[in-house]
C-alpha cells in the first residue's frame, strides 16, 4: 500500500464510522415513523432519537447500591465492540477498510461480545427483571448464533470466502445472476436473524412498557444517563450494522470499487436509499405481526436454520439443468 | 456460473415452491396454509409458463393457465369457504412440535438430495434441477398429511403433495405434458370434491373434523 | 557434544526434580505449610526443565512466525533412546502445555495447600509432583510397554488426588467411579497398542509407525476403535464422559484444574498419537466421521448438562466435555480431509484442534482456580447460595470473567481464535467437491455455533450468579477476603496467557502449525508475517483471514474513545440508589434470579433432553396451597441423566451380579486356592498344547 492509499483508507474508515453512528438513530426513527404511519398515527418527530440521546447524555447516573464495576464497564465494552465491528462490513467503498483483518465470523464474535457484556451487567443489580431479561436475551442469542454462521457459510460458498468484501465484490461483478435461490434463502434466514438480534417484533417489543414482557428493555432497566445513551445508541448501531450487511450482500450493486468522486457519491446515495428502504420495510413488518410468546421464538430460529441449511443444499440442486 | 436470466428466474420460482412448503410446515393457521398453497400453485403456474417459454413448448402455457385457475384460485377459494362453512378452527393441531416439523422439512430436502441428487448430472432433461425440489415437496406433503390432526389440514397436505407430483411431471416430461397435467388436475378437483363431501359427512356423523375422532370407530 | 547432551540433561533433571518433589512431600511428617512448599517448589523446577526441553524441541518460538527448524531430539540422544524415551514434535506441544499450565497450578497450590495442612490428609504436594512426573512420562514414552506403565501410573496417582478429601462418602464414591472408568479406558489403550504391536511385530513407536502399512483394514479399524474407547474415556468424550462430572467436583480445586486442564489432554494426545503418528497413511472416511459425530454429541450434551447444574465445579466439568467435543470435531475434520486427499485443510483442522487443546487447558485451569477460590472462601459449591463475591474478591471475579469470556469464544480472547480456525477449516469443505462433506460440515459448524452460544449463556449464568448482585446466603456473606495472593497471581497469569494468545496467537500457532503440517504430511501453513497482526489465510483459495491483533486494537481504541467521552465533563462520582422494585418493597436477595431460574428457558426448550421435573411444596404453617398459588414454598427441579439411567446403571447392576457370582470362588479355604492354582496350571498347559507351539 502506498501512503496515499493508506491515507484514503483511513479517511474511508473515519467516514464510515461517522456514517454508521450518525445514521443509527435516524434509521430507528424511520422504523418508528413507518410504523406509526401505517397505524394512522403521526408519530414522533424524525429527530426524536437524537433529542433523546442528547437528553440522556446530559443527565447524571445512579448506580444500584450492590452493583460492582461490571455495571460501569459493560456499556463501554458493549458499545466499543459494536463500534469495532463497523469497519469489517462494507458500507460504500470496497474493500472494507479493515476487511483484511477479519471476516464475518469476527463480526459474529464482536456482536456476541456486546451481548454477553450487557447480559452479565443485567445480573449485577440483583433485581428480578435484570435476570429475566438477561436469560431471555442470551437464550435468543444462543438460538440464532447457528443461523449467523450458517448464513455466512451459505453467502460465502459461491465466492469461497468468508470475508465480507470478497462476498460483496463477487456479487457485484456477477450481475443479476447473483440473485440465486440459494442467496435468497440465506438472506431470508438472515432477515429472521436480524429481527432477533435487534430485538424487533415478533421476538421482542422495543416499545413495550410492561416489565414482564420485556427482553432487552428489562436488561437495561437499571441504567440511566450516559450509560443508557450508549446502550440505546448501541442498539441502533447494531440494527444499522446488520441492515447494512443485509443490503450489501443482497443488493451489492453500486458500491464504489475505486476512489472517484462520482463513484463515491453514487455509492453514498445508493447506500442511503437501500438502508432507508430496508428500515421502512422493517417498520412495515412490525405493524403486521404481534409479539410472539417467548418459546415460539425457537420455532423462528429453527425455521432460520432450515432456510440457511437449505440454501447450502440448494446451491448444488438447481443451476445444473 | 452465469446463467440466462430465464433459467435463473426458474430457479427462484422453484425456490419459492420449496419455501412455501417449508413455511406450511411451521405455520399454525389453517387459513394461512390455504393461502400458502395458493401462492405455491401460482409459482408453479409461473414455472410452467416459463418452461413453456424457455423450451419452446407452447402446450405448457395452457397447463400453466390451468394450474393457475384451478390450483391457485379455485381450490383455495373453495377451501376457504369450506373452512368458514364448517367452522373449522383456525388453529392447526399437530402431532409433532413446530420445531420438529421444521427440522423434518430440512430432512426431506436432504433425503431428496441424497436420492435424486445424483441424477442431476445426467441432465438431458432440461429442467432436471427441479426434480429434487419436487421430491422434497412430495415428501413434505406426505409429512403434512401424516402429522396433522384435522382432516382439513390433511387435505391441504395432499394438495401440496399433488403439487410436488406436478412439478416432477413438469421437470421430466413437459414434452408430452398436457394429458398428464390435465389428468392430475382433474384428480385434484375430484380430490377436493371428495374431500368436501368427506368433511361434510364427517362433520355430520361425528360433529367434528378431527381425524383422530375416527379412532372411536375402532372395534 | 554439549548440544547433544542438553536435552538428555534437561530430561533427567526434570524427572529427578519430580522424584525429589514426591519424596519430599511423601516423607515429610510435619503437617505444616513449610513441608508442602519445598515439594511444590521442586515440582516447579521439574516443570521448568521439562518446559525448556519442549521449547528446545519446538525451536525457539518466534513472535514473527518465521520458518522454524525442529531438531530431531530422540535421534540425537542415543543415551536414552535405548530406554525408548524421546520427545516428538507432538509430544513437545503437550509437554509445553504441561509445563505452562502445571507450573501455574503449582504456583496457585502454594497458597491453596495451606487450607489442607491442618486436616492431616494425604501428602497433596508430593502426589502433585508424582502426578506431573507421570504425565511427563506418558508424553515421552516411545514404546508400548513404557507408555502403558506411565499411563497406569498417571491413572493411579490421579485417583489418590481425587480422593484427597476422603472423609466424605461422596468423594470416595466419585473416586471409585473414576478408578473403574479409568481402568476401562486403560483396557482400551492396552488393546489398541498391543494390537498395533502384534500386527507390526514392533514395540517401539517409531518402528510401529514404520510398519503400520502392513496392517489390514480390519486390524487398523480395531486399533482405531480401541484407541477411541481408551483415550476417549480419558479425554471425556460423550458417551464415555460420565466420570468427569463426578471426579472433578470431588477433587480439590487445584487438582481439578490440573486434571481438566492437563490430564484429560493426555487422552487427546493419545487420540492424535494413534491415527496420525502410529497408523499414518490415508484413513478411511468413517474414522473421521465417527470422531465428528462423537464430538458434536459431546458439544451439545456437555453444554446442555452444564446449563442445568448449579454446582459450580460440576458445571465446569461438563464444560470440559463440551470443549473436548470441539477438539474431537477438529481432529475428526482433519481425518476426513486426509481421507479426501486435502492435506492442507487437514493440517489446518489439526492446528485448530491442537490450539483449542491449549486454549481449553488455559481457561479451564483458570476457571477451576477461580471456582476454587470462590467456593473455598464461601464453603459451598452451590451457586444458589453464592452471589455478591465480586465486591469482596475483585481480582478473582475479574479473572473468572476473563476465563468465562474466553470459553464462550468471544474476541479478543484465545477461545475465539481456535473457534475461528475451526470454522475456517470446516468452511474449507466447499473446496473438496464432496456434497455430503459440505452439508455435514456446514451442519457441524451450526452445532459448534450453537454450543458456543449456549456456552456464553451458561457462563453469563455462572459468573453472574456466583459473583454479582447480592449474597444469597450467610455463607456468601461471610466471605470478606480476596483469595491468597499466590492464587490471584496464578489466575492473573492464566488470564494474561488467554489474552496474549487471543491477541497474538501466532506466538504459539507458528510452532504448532509446523507440528500439525508434519503430522499430516502437508506443506507448512503459510501466513503473512507481521507479528501479532499477521493474518492466517485459509489454504486453497482466498478464504478468510484474521488479524486478531487489529481487531483487538480496534476494540481497545473504541473503548478508549467511549470511556473518555463518558468521563468528559462529568466530574463527580455517581450516586448510588436502590434497584427498581416495581413500587412494592425493597428488593431482597431472595428476589434475585437464581441459577435454576436462569437455566429455565433452556431446560424448557430442550425438555425432551433433560426430562426435567419440578415439584412445588408449600412450606410453613398457615400457608395452605390455594389452587396453584402458595404463599411460601420450595421448588425443586430435577434433571434426569438418561445416559446414566439407561446405560451405566444397568451395566453396574450386571457387573455387580457377575461379581457376586465370581466371589463365590473366594471361599477362604487354603485348599480351594491351591486347587485353583493347579487348575490354572493345567489350563495353561492345555492352551500351550493346543496352540501347538512350544513342545521341545
Amino acid at each position: 500500500m502506498t501512503p496515499w492509499e493508506i491515507l484514503l483508507t483511513t479517511l474511508v474508515l473515519a467516514a464510515e464510522l461517522a456514517l454508521a453512528v450518525g445514521l443509527a438513530p435516524l434509521l430507528t426513527s424511520v422504523v418508528r415513523r413507518r410504523k406509526s404511519r401505517s397505524q394512522r398515527r403521526t408519530g414522533p418527530s424524525m429527530i426524536q432519537p437524537y433529542l433523546d440521546l442528547a437528553k440522556l447524555w446530559g443527565k447524571g447516573t445512579v448506580y444500584v447500591e450492590s452493583s460492582s464495576a461490571v455495571t460501569r464497564a459493560a456499556p463501554l465494552i458493549s458499545f466499543a465492540s459494536l463500534l469495532a465491528a463497523v469497519p469489517f462490513v462494507p458500507w460504500f467503498f470496497l474493500p472494507a477498510p479493515l476487511g483484511f483483518a477479519g471476516d464475518l465470523i469476527v463480526v459474529v464474535g464482536l456482536l456476541a461480545l456486546s451481548r454477553f457484556m450487557t447480559a452479565v451487567a443485567a445480573l449485577d443489580a440483583g433485581s428480578t427483571f435484570g435476570g429475566m431479561g438477561s436469560t431471555r436475551d442470551m437464550w435468543i442469542g444462543a438460538l440464532f448464533e447457528p443461523t449467523f454462521l450458517l448464513v455466512i457459510f451459505a453467502w460465502g460458498a459461491p465466492s469461497g470466502s468468508t470475508q465480507a468484501s470478497t462476498i460483496v465484490l463477487h456479487g457485484a461483478t456477477l450481475g443479476a445472476a447473483h440473485l440465486s435461490p440459494a442467496l435468497l434463502l440465506a438472506s431470508a434466514a438472515f432477515a429472521l436473524l436480524l429481527l432477533a438480534e435487534t430485538g424487533r417484533l415478533p421476538v421482542d417489543n422495543p416499545a413495550t412498557h410492561l416489565e414482564l414482557t420485556m427482553v432487552h428493555e428489562a436488561m437495561v432497566l437499571e441504567y440511566g444517563g450516559r450509560d443508557l445513551a450508549l446502550i440505546e445508541l448501541g442498539q441502533s448501531l447494531r440494527m444499522v450494522l446488520l441492515l447494512e450487511l443485509f443490503v450489501a450482500v443482497l443488493l451489492p450493486w453500486g458500491i464504489a470499487l475505486s476512489f472517484g468522486l462520482a463513484a463515491l457519491a453514487l455509492a453514498l446515495v445508493l447506500l442511503l436509499v437501500k438502508l432507508l428502504a430496508a428500515s421502512a420495510l422493517l417498520g412495515e413488518l412490525e405493524t403486521r405481526v404481534a409479539k410472539w410468546r417467548l418459546f415460539r421464538v425457537a420455532d423462528l430460529a429453527v425455521l432460520s436454520w432450515v432456510l440457511a441449511l437449505g440454501s447450502i443444499s440448494l446451491t448444488y440442486l438447481v443451476g445444473v439443468g | 456460473m452465469s446463467l440466462a436470466p430465464g433459467q435463473q428466474l426458474l430457479e427462484v420460482l422453484a425456490a419459492v415452491v420449496l419455501v412455501t412448503s417449508w413455511i406450511s410446515l411451521v405455520h399454525r393457521r389453517v387459513a394461512a396454509l390455504v393461502r400458502l398453497y395458493a401462492a405455491q400453485s401460482a409459482a408453479m403456474a409461473a414455472v410452467a409458463g416459463l418452461v413453456a417459454y424457455l423450451y419452446n413448448a407452447p402446450i405448457l402455457y395452457l397447463t400453466g393457465a390451468t394450474i393457475f385457475g384451478l390450483n391457485a384460485v379455485l381450490i383455495p377459494t373453495v377451501l376457504l369457504r369450506l373452512q368458514r362453512d364448517l367452522r373449522v378452527p383456525d388453529e392447526v393441531n399437530m402431532l409433532v412440535s413446530v420445531r420438529t416439523s421444521g427440522l423434518a422439512g430440512l430432512g426431506c430436502l436432504l433425503l431428496a438430495v441424497a436420492v435424486v441428487g445424483p441424477l442431476t448430472p445426467y441432465a438431458e432433461i432440461p429442467a432436471a434441477g427441479l426434480l429434487p425440489i419436487s421430491v422434497t415437496v412430495v415428501l413434505i406433503g406426505l409429512f403434512l398429511t401424516s402429522t396433522r390432526r384435522k382432516a382439513f389440514t390433511q387435505v391441504i397436505g395432499m394438495l401440496v403433495m399433488a403439487n410436488g407430483v406436478f412439478l416432477a411431471g413438469l421437470a421430466l416430461t413437459f414434452g408430452l405434458g398436457l394429458l398428464l397435467e390435465l389428468g392430475v388436475a382433474a384428480n385434484l378437483l375430484i380430490l377436493a370434491i371428495v374431500g368436501r363431501l368427506f368433511l361434510f359427512r364427517m362433520k355430520d356423523s361425528f360433529d367434528t373434523v378431527d381425524a383422530d375422532a375416527l379412532r372411536a370407530l375402532e372395534g | 557434544m554439549i548440544l547433544v547432551d542438553l536435552p538428555v540433561a534437561l530430561y533427567a533433571l526434570s524427572l529427578l526434580s519430580f522424584a525429589l518433589a514426591a519424596l519430599a512431600g511423601v516423607t515429610s511428617r510435619s503437617a505444616s505449610v513449610r513441608a508442602a512448599h519445598p515439594s511444590l517448589a521442586l515440582s516447579l523446577v521439574g516443570l521448568v526443565f521439562g518446559g525448556s526441553l519442549a521449547v528446545l524441541q519446538l525451536g525457539a518460538p518466534s513472535a514473527w512466525g518465521s520458518e522454524l527448524v525442529v531438531p530431531g531430539f530422540s535421534a540425537a540422544a542415543p543415551g536414552i533412546t535405548v530406554l525408548d524415551f524421546g520427545l516428538t514434535g507432538l509430544g513437545a506441544v503437550f509437554l509445553l502445555l504441561l509445563a505452562v499450565v502445571g507450573g501455574v497450578v503449582v504456583l496457585a497450590s502454594l497458597g491453596y495447600v495451606a487450607r489442607f495442612v491442618h486436616e492431616r490428609r494425604g501428602p497433596l504436594a508430593g502426589l502433585i509432583g508424582l502426578f506431573l512426573m507421570s504425565m511427563e512420562l506418558v508424553i515421552t514414552s516411545q514404546s508400548v510397554f513404557l507408555f502403558l506403565l506411565a499411563w497406569e501410573g498417571m491413572t493411579l496417582v490421579s485417583y489418590f488426588l481425587v480422593v484427597h478429601e476422603h472423609d466424605s462418602w461422596e468423594v470416595r464414591r466419585a473416586g471409585l467411579f473414576y478408578l473403574v472408568m479409568s481402568h476401562a479406558a486403560a483396557a482400551g489403550v492396552l488393546i489398541s497398542l498391543v494390537l498395533l504391536g502384534a500386527g507390526t511385530g514392533a514395540w517401539t513407536f517409531s518402528s510401529i509407525a514404520a510398519g503400520a502399512g502392513r496392517l489390514g483394514a480390519w486390524q487398523a479399524g480395531a486399533v482405531f476403535v480401541a484407541a477411541l474407547i481408551g483415550f476417549g474415556t480419558k479425554a471425556g468424550v460423550a458417551p464415555l464422559h460420565v466420570w468427569l462430572p463426578e471426579a472433578h467436583p470431588a477433587a480439590p480445586s487445584n487438582v481439578s484444574a490440573l486434571m481438566s486442564g492437563v490430564m484429560i489432554k493426555m487422552g487427546v494426545y493419545g487420540a492424535i498419537l494413534v491415527p496420525f503418528e502410529l497408523l499414518g497413511g490415508t484413513p478411511p472416511l468413517w474414522w473421521g466421521f465417527t470422531w465428528i459425530g462423537l464430538g458434536a454429541l459431546s458439544c451439545l450434551l456437555g453444554v446442555l448438562n452444564a446449563i442445568a447444574q448449579h454446582d459450580l465445579k460440576r458445571l465446569l466439568a461438563f464444560h470440559s466435555v463440551e470443549n473436548i467435543g470441539i477438539i474431537f470435531l477438529a481432529l475428526g475434520a482433519s481425518l476426513v480431509f486426509l481421507s479426501l486427499g486435502a492435506p492442507l485443510l487437514a493440517a489446518l483442522s489439526l492446528l485448530a484442534g491442537l490450539f483449542h487443546t491449549w486454549n481449553h487447558a488455559l481457561f479451564k485451569a483458570l476457571l477451576f482456580l477461580g471456582a476454587g477460590a470462590a467456593t473455598g472462601s464461601a464453603g459451598t459449591r452451590d451457586m444458589e447460595a453464592l452471589g455478591g463475591l465480586a465486591r469482596r474478591m475483585p481480582y478473582t471475579a475479574l479473572f473468572f470473567l476473563g476465563g468465562a469470556m474466553a470459553i464462550s469464544g468471544l474476541p479478543p480472547l484465545n477461545g475465539f481464535v481456535s473457534e475461528w480456525l475451526l470454522f475456517q477449516s470446516l468452511f474449507g469443505a466447499f473446496t473438496t467437491g464432496s456434497l455430503a462433506t459440505e452439508v455435514v460440515f456446514t451442519a457441524v459448524a451450526g452445532v459448534l455455533a450453537l454450543s458456543s452460544g449456549l456456552a456464553a449463556y451458561c457462563f453469563v449464568k455462572a459468573f453472574g450468579v456466583t459473583f454479582l448482585a447480592r449474597p444469597r446466603s450467610e455463607a456468601a456473606r461471610s466471605v470478606v477476603r480476596e483469595a491468597p495472593s499466590s492464587m490471584t497471581a496464578a489466575m492473573g497469569a492464566l488470564f494474561g496467557l488467554c489474552l496474549l494468545l487471543g491477541v497474538a496467537p501466532f506466538l504459539l500457532l507458528g510452532p504448532i502449525s509446523t507440528v500439525a503440517s508434519g503430522l499430516v504430511g502437508a506443506p507448512p501453513i503459510s501466513y503473512s508475517a507481521g507479528g501479532a497482526f499477521g493474518s492466517l489465510p485459509r489454504p486453497g483459495s482466498t478464504g478468510g483471514s484474521l488479524a486478531i491483533g487489529v481487531v483487538a486494537l480496534g476494540l481497545a481504541a473504541g473503548l478508549l474513545v467511549v470511556w473518555l467521552l463518558r468521563r468528559m465533563g462529568s466530574g463527580h462520582a455517581a450516586p448510588r440508589g436502590a434497584a427498581w422494585d416495581c413500587g412494592i418493597d425493597a428488593p431482597t436477595p431472595r428476589m434475585e434470579y437464581t441459577a435454576s431460574g436462569y437455566a429455565q428457558p433452556i431446560l424448557r426448550l430442550f425438555g425432551g433432553f433433560y426430562r426435567a421435573s419440578s415439584h412445588l411444596e408449600p412450606r410453613g404453617p398457615g400457608s395452605p396451597r390455594q389452587g396453584s398459588l402458595a404463599k411460601t414454598g420450595h421448588v425443586e427441579v430435577e434433571v434426569e441423566y438418561p445416559l446414566v439411567a439407561g446405560f451405566y446403571s444397568p451395566l453396574t447392576v450386571a457387573v455387580q451380579s457377575l461379581a457376586r457370582r465370581v466371589s463365590r470362588l473366594q471361599s477362604g479355604g487354603i485348599h480351594a486356592y491351591l486347587g485353583y492354582m493347579v487348575l490354572t496350571l493345567i489350563g495353561l498347559l492345555v492352551i500351550l498344547r493346543i496352540a501347538g507351539g512350544g513342545a521341545p
